[in-house]
């Protein structure tokens, strides 16, 4: 935290190394530099010393070269005393004169100290030799002097002269030798101290860059050990370690780094040792709920029990009043069928009988009385039947055009009776309808004759369309009665569909209805998956309308059986009819009975399970182990339809996902083929599709995995709604 | 009853009920309506009645003391004599389950309690011709 000020600003590690590096290779740099024109230089001095000592070595043998010709040209003239030989003498003197200064000059500007001494007293002994004997000797000879000219004693002279000059030309050669070897070890030195300083400098950018080096080294490791130290600690979980500054700022930005992780971490440790707390708090918190979670699940298993208990209570509460129906219906029926069976007999009779009038009409009034009374058993039955969910709808192609044509025909007696018109309108293009053709009709039947009873005079329409839905998201079939009638008063067509309920008291006597019609056609509509409605206003008619979906597929498997009517045992369906009409003890017989059935219409208790799978249909016979029923197991499904015909099993449970044959396949053989249509077909599958197998005629889908509980009670509702409505729909129509 | 007679062509039809009134009603129905009526009062008799007389028709009521009328019907079925007699049920059981139920204990017919004295006449004139 204390960022210290007293301590220096971090530098950049990357900075010092690249300034090290600068100053190493500028020094290298200036080495190179330098070597170059000191190598020239020294180079050309070298040059210059050659040239120099080959020119003082020429110029010091032309001084001797003319030296001796001008004394050979001096001897030669004083033997012969012919002047020709003066002329090697006197070209010899001027050679000598320029030769001497020549030399002189290169060596004053050499500055060769020695060469110039030595030069000095060559010229002395040559001017002495010129002086004393040469001009002495041509004074003698131009004076005829020849004697002494040709005298030993100034031959010895100049002799001894000459000799002095040949030693100081000598002196002179090693003069210059002296001089030159003085200018070459000059220029040596300065070519070695060239050398040395290069090496120093040299050697001064390695020293530097090797203490460069060897202290950021060492610097990285110090630091970076540090760095790891920290990490360490705040690994082991010391979380108070802190990073000091460090030198390097890049290090040092990475010790910051660490620090404010190490804060961050204590931070967030100190947060979860706070949660931490707040969750042993909450902890103890839920404990509380749990015993209470505990206490409530134990109340909530009492209810569920007392449900159980309850339900069941329910439920023989519904089975006794079922029976209890069933055996008043009977009971009820048995008499009624005297009175009105008399009655009619004595009516066919009253010709023979010989009775009057008013035996007659009294006659009738009994037959007409009866009759309302078993009309009126009739409805309670159907109410109550469809109250208590006992009414179980297949649905079916309904032709409606055919439907209400005959709906028409079948009451077209009553219109006529009361001289009103009755009319059936049927949109184009809605002549099917997916639902129930028995109870659509009656709906339809109960609708049109409430519609005529209630009407004085004019007509009665019955009518199909299409309409939108009232949620607006689909279609719907619209099916309306309308009469030109009393109408209903608003307030009373809240009402018009409750039990035992008419607009007008009085009607009921003079119309002859039973109070329970529109109850039964809203129960059917409900049941049939619609909704009614009424549209009506006193003296202007009334219509009713029953709206249906159009797609009502499979509702009866969807629904049935109702929530507090569980299904039946498994026993009611091995003995389909329902045995609450009779006492317990003859049940037996009623199987023996049955047992003839199954005989005679060649049906029996086999059920065909066809899936690919071993194990399945392994399992689906363990389901079925305690049951009536025996299952035959086929993998192939390729033999299906074959085994079918044979065995006429009394449900199929089909798979899906086959080879050869898939299930879909299978299933629309099975139903497009009359012979095999009827048989219920289960779909046992792990696709998801139940839609499609109820449109291809699959009439009950379960999912894989299933439960053995959910099979068999699938297979019950399969099987009870089979021995059900379906072939016994048709004879309800004999019953009114 | 003499004034119907036409003997050679009368028809025999056997009449079970339990009730002294329907058996009644049904015999004087039928009687006046041209056939040879026989009675029985429950499933025994009823047995009995037909191997007696072999009549061309049975109706049947189903609720029966002692033998009911299911069971009856089963045991007729079993005989060959009456493997292939019209046998309607006049039953006061009236609804679709109970009218299959009969059916499949060998009833080639169901009707229901009341009827409608020209309804019951036309099925068993109906019967007589198609299942006799």
């Amino acid at each position: 935290m204390n960022r210290t000020s007293q301590r220096t600003q971090p530098t950049s590690l990357v900075e010092q190394l690249k300034r090290s590096l600068l100053i190493v290779v500028s020094l290298l740099v200036c080495v190179l530099i330098l070597s170059f024109p000191v190598g020239i230089y020294n180079s050309n001095i070298q040059h210059n010393l050659d040239e120099q000592k080959a020119a003082l070595q020429e110029g010091q043998n032309n001084i001797l070269l003319t030296m001796v010709n001008q004394e050979t040209g001096l001897r030669g003239y004083i033997s012969t005393d012919n002047t020709v030989f003066l002329e090697p003498f006197t070209s010899g003197r001027t050679q000598y004169l320029l030769a001497v200064r020549q030399m002189k000059d290169q060596a004053l500007g050499s500055d060769l100290s020695e060469t110039t001494t030595a030069l000095a007293q060559v010229e002395e002994r040559a001017n002495a030799w010129y002086s004393t004997y040469a001009q002495v000797q041509l004074k003698n000879m131009q004076s005829g002097k020849l004697a002494t000219a040709r005298s030993d004693s100034n031959g010895t002279v100049g002799k001894a002269l000459f000799d002095q000059f040949r030693a100081s030309v000598a002196h002179l050669q090693a003069a210059i030798g002296q001089d030159l070897n003085t200018l070459q070890s000059r220029l040596d030195i300065i070519s070695r101290l060239s050398l040395i300083i290069a090496l120093v400098l040299s050697v001064v950018a390695l020293l530097l860059l090797w203490y460069t080096f060897t202290r950021f080294v060492n610097v990285l490791h110090e630091q970076l050990t540090i760095l790891k130290t920290r990490s360490k600690q705040l690994g082991s979980g010391d979380l108070s370690a802190r990073v000091q500054e460090l030198t390097y700022h890049e290090l040092n930005s990475l010790g910051q780094t660490l620090n404010t992780m190490a804060e961050e971490l204590a931070t967030r440790s100190r947060e979860l040792e706070g949660s931490v707390e707040e969750l042993a708090i909450r902890s103890r918190e839920l404990e509380g709920s749990n015993e209470e979670l505990a206490t409530r699940t134990h109340e909530l298993e009492r209810s569920v029990e007392e449900l159980i208990a309850l339900n069941s209570a329910l439920e023989e509460a519904n089975q006794a009043r079922s029976q209890f129906l069933s055996t008043m219906s009977h009971e009820l029926r048995t008499p009624l069928a005297s009175i009105i069976g008399f009655t009619q007999m004595l009516l066919d009779d009253a010709d023979v009988a010989n009775m009057n009038q008013q035996q007659h009409n009294d006659l009738q009034r009994i037959l007409k009385n009866g009759q309302h009374l078993l009309s009126l058993i009739n409805d309670v039955l159907d109410l109550t039947k469809i109250e208590a969910g006992r009414m179980v709808v297949s649905y079916s192609q309904v032709d409606m055009r055919e439907l209400l044509t005959s709906v028409v025909e079948e009451t077209q007696s009553i219109a006529i009776a009361r001289q009103l018109v009755l009319r059936a309108e049927v949109e184009e293009g809605m002549d099917f309808l997916e639902s129930n053709p028995l109870k659509l009709r009656q709906v339809l039947l109960n609708l049109v004759s409430n519609a005529l009873k209630f009407t004085e005079q004019g007509e009665v329409t019955v009518s199909a369309r299409r309409v939108l839905s009232p949620d607006q998201e689909g279609e719907c079939v619209a099916l309306a009665v309308t009469d030109s009638g009393i109408g209903i008063p608003a307030d009373i067509q809240a009402h018009v569909f409750e039990a035992f309920y008419q607009a007008d008291g009085t009607y009921t006597r003079k119309a002859g209805g039973t109070g329970l019609g529109l109850s039964i056609v809203s129960q059917l509509t409900t049941l049939l998956g619609g909704t009614i409605a009424v549209k009506s206003a006193p003296g202007q008619g009334s219509t009713f309308t029953v709206m249906l979906p159009i797609k009502a597929l499979h509702h009866s498997i969807e629904q049935d059986p109702p929530r507090l009517h569980p299904a039946q045992p498994l026993e009611a369906t091995r003995i389909p009819p329902a045995s609450g009409d009779l006492p317990p003890a003859m049940s037996d017989e009623l199987l023996a009975v049955f047992a003839h059935r199954v005989a005679t219409d060649g049906q029996n208790n086999l059920i065909l399970a066809v899936d690919d799978n071993p194990d399945i249909i392994v399992l689906i016979k363990a389901a079925l182990k305690d049951t009536p029923y025996t299952v035959v197991g086929l993998q192939d499904p390729l033999q299906a339809m074959e085994l079918v015909q044979e065995l006429h099993p009394c449900a199929i449970m089909l798979d899906v996902m086959m080879p050869d044959l898939n299930g879909w396949q299978l299933l629309n053989q099975l139903k497009v083929n009359p012979a095999t249509a009827s048989i219920p077909v289960m779909m046992i599958t792990v696709l998801t599709e139940p839609t499609t197998g109820y449109v291809l005629g699959a009439d009950a889908y379960l999912i894989k995995p299933f439960k053995t509980t959910v099979l068999l009670n699938t297979l019950r509702n399969l099987l009870a709604s089979q021995t059900g409505p379906s072939q016994a729909g048709e004879r309800e129509a004999q019953r009114v | 009853m003499d004034e119907h007679t036409t003997t050679e062509q009368q028809q025999h039809i056997l009449v079970v009920d339990d009730s002294q009134d329907m058996r009644e009603l049904l015999q004087r129905l039928l009687e006046r309506a041209g056939y040879r009526v026989v009675v029985a009062e429950d499933g025994q008799a009823s047995l009995t009645q037909a191997k007696r007389h072999h009549p061309d028709l049975i109706l049947m009521d189903l609720s029966l003391p002692d033998m009911d009328g299911w069971e009856a019907v089963a045991h007729l079925r079993k005989m060959r004599e009456f493997r292939t007699i019209p046998i309607l049920a006049v039953t006061a059981h009236v609804s679709a389950r109970e009218a299959e139920r009969a059916m499949a204990a060998g009833c080639t017919a169901h009707l229901g309690k009341p009827f409608d004295t020209r309804v019951l006449l036309q099925e068993v004139a109906r019967l007589l011709k198609d299942g006799g």
